[in-house]
């Protein structure tokens, strides 16, 4: 009966989001959380946080389009343009998303509310700036009880901050293992035996993972025992400034210094950045995707129009300098997020359908794929082909710049390994693309011999 | 075991003993610690805000001082 849910809501019995008949998104509230959300709506905190933009607005709407008789109401939240994935987030898109959920739930408790839950999958960019977007989350605050949420925030923020922080900041993929959030006890074993004698470290890490198999098992009566709302807040407290005091260590990468790193004169850069403008004025995209974005340069040519435009790369470093632009500058219309194509995200979760792979959240209206074909056809032996089908199934249109063999980013990638890529040449990339799209514009950026294209995809594969 | 008992067995695990790996109810352990150390963390918290209220005093006074020198 439940038709239309949307597959990563169905762990809450308070209710779930659906697809409904007129093709827009809607949460059934079922009656169970029907004290919840009155309360929630009365007490003045929906309109707090939805005014200071930490929770997602909402509209009430017509009961009839419930999907079952357990629904008290039916609510229509704002659209999130995109959704993306905690093991798609920087260090600092990670740790803004954990000092939102601890707003929130400092806010609740003034309102006489807390959060039942925090998980990072609650929140969500949106303008370039963390959602809350679970408006079930909110249960009235029982005086004496502990944070219900305790372990779920250490293992969905705190662990992947942590040992982002102290081990390598790639590792907030082990999110992509852990969608439940880094077990505590991996955590521990994982960070250096200094983080034990920090004494915030101690308590929310290594004492709260010897606690959890302490007690593994045993029956607690929990009636015996206090906890007073000063003792949460003082939790909350050390949870935010812990997380406020953590703050990633530069570290020089691959690609930090590309752009006065390349063989490209400031004259052909400019040339390039002035033929990508021509072409997104020509397509007048309304959502791009820039695959390999750096630090997001060429992105900020899109979203600077008011696009909506993704900017990815494999580079956590470069995601967290465009990200940290983004704060600063207050850009709206770019989202930066971690990719690695050669491995994009998968079907993930319960049914392999909990959270969507990154090909099924598309396709974009237009998708730049600037100095990146060198790296998909020579560093990972994808065949052009290939390339052109898997880039084809994600956009209508294509910005795509062809770097040629001569290329010194090309030589440089063939410096330490034999050249086995005799098809890689202009003739065969284009006769490959064109099975998928049709070149509408070629244009040599003067100065270099890389040639950036404009297609638009076959009609016959929409 | 008296709370601060529990306490001391937990710290001293972390610091000495080898690693254990843990297949559990996540809910007991997180609702003990909270439980156990309550009183502490509390009293921490209130502490800090007390000397929060002490600076913001002192730098208020501080403050009007040096707008009256300034006059």
């Amino acid at each position: 009966m439940n038709d239309g849910q949307v597959s990563s809501s169905f762990r809450d019995p308070s209710g779930f989001l659906f697809v409904a008949e007129d093709g827009n998104l809607y949460r059934q509230i079922n009656i169970t959380y029907q004290q919840n959300y009155e309360m929630l709506m009365s007490s003045g905190l929906y309109h707090k946080l939805s005014n200071t933009g930490f929770l997602v607005a909402h509209r009430e709407t017509e009961l009839s389009f419930r999907r079952d008789e357990l629904a008290y109401k039916i609510i229509r939240p704002d659209l999130v343009p995109f959704i993306s994935y905690p093991y798609e987030w920087c260090f600092s898109q990670l740790k803004d998303a954990a000092l939102l959920t601890l707003s929130i739930q400092k806010m609740a408790l003034e309102y006489g509310m807390s959060l039942k839950d925090a998980s990072n999958y609650n929140v969500q960019f949106v303008r370039g700036r963390p959602l809350f977007i679970d408006t079930l989350s909110f249960e009235s605050y029982r005086e004496g009880e502990p944070w219900v949420a305790y372990r779920q925030f250490c293992e969905h923020f705190l662990a992947p901050l942590l040992v982002m922080k102290y081990i390598d900041p790639r590792f907030i993929q082990l999110l992509r293992v852990y969608i439940d959030g880094i077990p505590l006890d991996v955590a521990a074993r994982m960070l250096p035996f200094h983080t034990r004698i920090n004494p915030k470290l101690l308590v929310h890490v290594h004492l709260h993972a010897r606690s959890k198999s302490h007690y593994a098992g045993k029956g607690i009566e929990k009636r015996a025992k206090k906890f007073s709302k000063l003792a949460m807040l003082g939790f909350i407290d050390s949870l935010e400034s812990l997380i406020r005091g953590l703050t990633m260590a530069s570290r020089e990468t691959e690609w930090a210094d590309y752009y006065s790193d390349t063989n490209y004169s400031t004259e052909a850069h400019d040339e390039k950045k002035r033929l990508v403008r021509q072409f997104l004025h020509t397509l007048g995209p309304t959502s791009v995707w820039d695959l390999g974005a750096n630090d997001g340069t060429f992105s900020r040519l899109a979203s600077d129009k008011r696009i909506p435009t993704i900017s990815f790369d494999m580079d956590p470093s470069c995601v967290e300098e465009s990200y940290m632009r983004v704060r600063k500058e207050n850009e709206d219309f770019i989202l930066p997020l971690l990719m690695d194509l050669t491995n994009p995200s998968p079907d993930l979760g319960w049914d392999g359908a909990e959270r969507e792979s990154f090909a099924s959240r598309g396709p974009c209206d237009t998708l730049m794929a600037l100095a990146l074909i060198h790296h998909l056809a020579i560093s990972n032996n994808v065949p052009l082909t290939k390339i052109a089908s898997a880039f084809r199934r994600i956009c209508h249109s294509l910005i795509i710049e062809w770097i040629p063999k001569e290329d010194t980013q090309v030589r440089r990638l063939l410096a330490s390994r034999m050249d086995i890529f005799d098809d890689y040449s202009r003739e065969s990339f284009e006769s490959s693309f064109k099975h998928h799209f049709d070149i509408i514009e070629r244009s040599v950026i003067k100065g270099s011999d890389r040639v950036i294209y404009l297609m638009k995809g076959h009609t016959k594969n929409e | 075991m008296k709370p601060i008992m529990t306490i001391v067995v937990l710290v001293s695990t972390v610091i000495f003993s080898p690693d254990a790996y843990a297949y559990l109810d996540p809910g007991s352990g997180s609702y003990m610690l909270q439980i156990l150390l309550g009183t502490l963390v509390a009293g921490f918290f209130a502490i800090k805000q007390y000397w929060h209220r002490l600076k913001y005093f002192f730098k208020e006074r501080f403050g009007k001082k040096e707008d009256q020198n300034h006059e």
